[in-house]
């Protein structure tokens, strides 16, 4: 899963609109990520279509998105690939202890 | 006062565009209209800031306007081609980007493609199936011929841009 897919789903926990999704993705990453609107955009699509998100508000001009079971599920395996990660990157600790 | 620049810049070269109407704007002409080969600015006072092309199918417009614009982009002109339009959008953060990874400008890359692609194969079949049944004669063919091959040029320029953009990624 890239970083902006992970991002954008860990937001939609919480139902969002896209605008909603950068400034959330801004505030967490303490202003390293900026997501811009053509890629929120076109990841929104996608994980869509792919049925990780779905829609559940659309108001005049904005559309209102959650994570689905299946975004949910998805969420969770890679947060245990990533925990997976750090564990084995332990080894870098007893390398600067030596 | 109004400023008419004629520059032809080709479908792959939408970076170098948006990069000559950034210049532009910071001298003070901020676009107007695009059209083809005519840039139509009006002068103001030179402003800071980027312009950025995107293309959108007609479907996704209003969607993406809204995102866009909550996120401080101002649609300058729009330009329709093929069941969408290139939107010329500012921003007033010369930082800003309409797309921040590297697999959505992929996406964009790939979606124009597509699109022009399918365009061109429906536009020589319409030109080339006809004079196939009325035996075609040279002079005839010149024009089919010539968008044939400004399609494969097309076709094959923007192939390199996303196999460019696929072999720069920060990943190892």
């Amino acid at each position: 899963m890239t970083e902006t897919a992970f991002y954008i789903l860990l937001s939609l926990l919480e139902p969002r609109h896209g605008y909603g999704i950068i400034q959330h993705v801004q505030s967490i990453t303490n202003g390293r990520i900026t997501l811009g609107a053509g890629t929120v955009y076109g990841t929104l699509k996608k994980l869509q279509k792919a049925e990780l998100i779905k829609l559940i508000a659309d108001t005049t001009d904005k559309k209102v998105y959650q994570v689905t079971t299946a975004g949910y599920q998805q969420l969770k395996a890679e947060q245990q690939r990533l925990q997976e990660l750090l564990h084995n990157a332990e080894v870098l600790n007893d390398v600067e202890n030596a | 006062m109004m400023l008419k620049t004629h520059k032809l810049f080709l479908i792959w070269q939408s970076d170098k565009e948006a990069q000559y109407l950034t210049d532009m704007l910071h001298q003070g002409y901020k676009l107007r209209k695009a059209r083809f080969i005519t840039q139509t600015f009006e002068k103001t006072q030179s402003t800071d800031g980027t312009i950025q092309l995107d293309y959108q199918t007609d479907s996704d417009l209003t969607d993406y306007l809204a995102i866009a614009k909550a996120a401080g982009w101002e649609l300058l002109t729009t330009y329709p081609a093929l069941q969408g339009k290139w939107l010329y959008l500012y921003h007033p953060d010369v930082q800003a980007q309409l797309y921040t990874d590297q697999q959505s400008r992929i996406d964009l890359f790939t979606r124009i493609r597509n699109h022009w692609t399918a365009f061109g194969v429906l536009m020589i079949l319409l030109l080339i199936g006809p004079s196939f049944m009325n035996q075609m004669t040279l002079s005839r063919s010149i024009a089919p011929m010539i968008l044939i091959i400004a399609y494969l040029y097309n076709f094959v320029n923007l192939t390199y841009r996303i196999h460019i953009l696929k072999n720069t990624t920060k990943d190892l």
